[in-house]
């Protein structure tokens, strides 16, 4: 790449509800640096240039889940996204698809915080063992088989590319799906049929059509498509049981 | 607290010898924490005053919902592939329903199966079912490429790669396709009477 490159144009969707009844884009000119993120030309913008702009961010790297948003169409993390690999731009930044927005980048994420409890992400026991009872052990394949899905970091993301959820917002979503196998696939829960109660009703699994693209997205690998799928594998066997043996689940 | 209820009762007092005269904005600011009407109203510091949104109202702000477009699944080439998928499923009805014709025709006699070979046979007829077996194929591999997701396999703790998952359900598909074909040249005997043109 050559070097000419010194700064580089950001469309940023604004929307000021107290002063514009519609959003609209603003264009800011930011200085090119070579190890900036999108979050560092958005905070230059903030500091330097306009600090009414509203976005979500924290940790800088990848963990907090905070700073998810479109870049150039997009659903990302602007703290993982190089503007090298953006350039030569414009960058346009749209805040998350699929959430009402407040105020310019930010969305209301409230939708997800109420739908996660509802899939019991904890670990249910049947019975509570007193604490002289000592740990509850796991092996190292025990702790493989749900590891994976315990490293979302609720950013988001895989509810901004899932078109089922911007279309039907009643849909419960990737990450919490993700999340209840979480849990369904630890040896030391026994929640699974509450679970189910959630997971294959109305608005659970069976609204995915298995688009892939969450999956795509997940900065963690989670891979919440696979979660869903293989959950209506269970959900399936788990009806054909029930035929064969009536009575046993209701 | 006392020296609040001293500062409420000097009050009517500075007002009634300072009657004749406005006091300055600056000490009605010190007073009582009020704050003047216009600072409030600006809210930012300098800020210029700003054209206010009439239809905002500030305590229950109206919030942007983006309308998903009919063409959302032009936005990426993953989305397009998706709908293709789904859409190509459609030709997966069309040939089970043409097979099940197919049938009734040999149902009907000699007479109605010609009929129907005449008209498998027209050009137009044959390309269209070019283009059908096209379809058919795209969501067959398509749809089996989404295997290692669904399934996970774990043979001794171990799960079990989605490659190894992968090709296994593609050579298992290639496998039934070739007995299908197989046992159908057998069945026909001689491949001058078969049944397609």
């Amino acid at each position: 790449m050559e070097n000419a490159v010194d700064t580089v144009t950001l469309k940023v969707f604004r929307y000021r509800p107290e002063t514009a009844p519609e959003p609209e884009y603003e264009t800011f000119e930011v200085p090119y640096q070579e190890d900036w993120m999108v979050l560092d030309a958005l905070n230059h913008v903030k500091d330097e240039m306009d600090g009414s702009l509203s976005y979500r961010w924290s940790c800088r790297m990848g963990v907090c889940g905070s700073c998810g948003m479109t870049v150039n169409g997009e659903p990302v993390l602007t703290c993982a996204t190089y503007i090298e690999d953006l350039l030569p731009g414009p960058i346009r930044i749209d805040p998350l698809r699929g959430f009402p927005v407040i105020r310019d980048l930010v969305g209301d994420l409230g939708d997800f915080m109420a739908k996660l409890p509802r899939v019991k992400p904890w670990i249910i026991r049947k019975e509570e063992e007193p604490l002289d009872a000592g740990e509850t052990l796991q092996t190292p394949e025990e702790v493989g088989a749900f590891r994976q899905y315990s490293m979302c970091i609720n950013c988001m993301l895989c509810y901004a590319a899932c078109p089922i959820y911007e279309m039907e917002p009643d849909f419960i979503g990737p990450a919490a799906i993700a999340l209840a196998q979480r849990y369904n696939l630890d040896s030391r829960d026994h929640g699974a049929d509450e679970r189910m109660d959630v997971l294959s009703r109305k608005h659970g699994v069976w609204d995915c059509t298995f688009v892939g693209e969450c999956s795509v997205v997940c900065p963690k690998d989670v891979d919440p498509a696979g979660a869903i799928q293989r959950y209506k594998v269970t959900a399936t066997m788990d009806w054909f049981r029930s035929l064969l043996r009536p009575g046993r689940s209701g | 607290m006392r020296s609040r209820e001293e500062g409420a009762a000097t009050g009517p007092d500075r007002a009634t010898t300072g009657s004749d005269r406005a006091p300055p904005p600056a000490e009605a600011g010190t007073r009582g924490g009020e704050i003047p009407q216009e600072l409030h109203a600006m809210g930012d510091r300098g800020a210029p005053p700003v054209q206010e949104n009439p239809r905002h109202t500030r305590y229950h702000p109206k919030w942007h919902r983006q309308p998903t477009p009919l063409t959302w699944w032009t936005r990426n080439r993953r989305y397009r592939a998706f709908i293709l998928r789904e859409l190509t499923s459609v030709a997966v009805l069309y040939a089970a329903v043409l097979l099940l014709i197919h049938l009734l025709a040999l149902d009907r006699g000699p007479e109605s199966h010609a009929a129907f070979q005449a008209w498998l046979a027209r050009p137009g007829v044959v390309a269209f079912h070019l283009f059908v077996l096209a379809a058919l194929l795209y969501h067959t591999v398509t749809w089996l490429n989404l295997a290692p997701q669904a399934i996970a396999l774990r043979i001794r703790g171990r799960r079990v790669p989605s490659r190894i998952v992968l090709l296994a359900h593609h050579f298992a598909w290639l496998a039934l396709s070739a007995i299908i074909v197989a046992g159908l040249l057998f069945a026909l005997g001689d491949p001058g009477e078969a049944p397609w043109p």
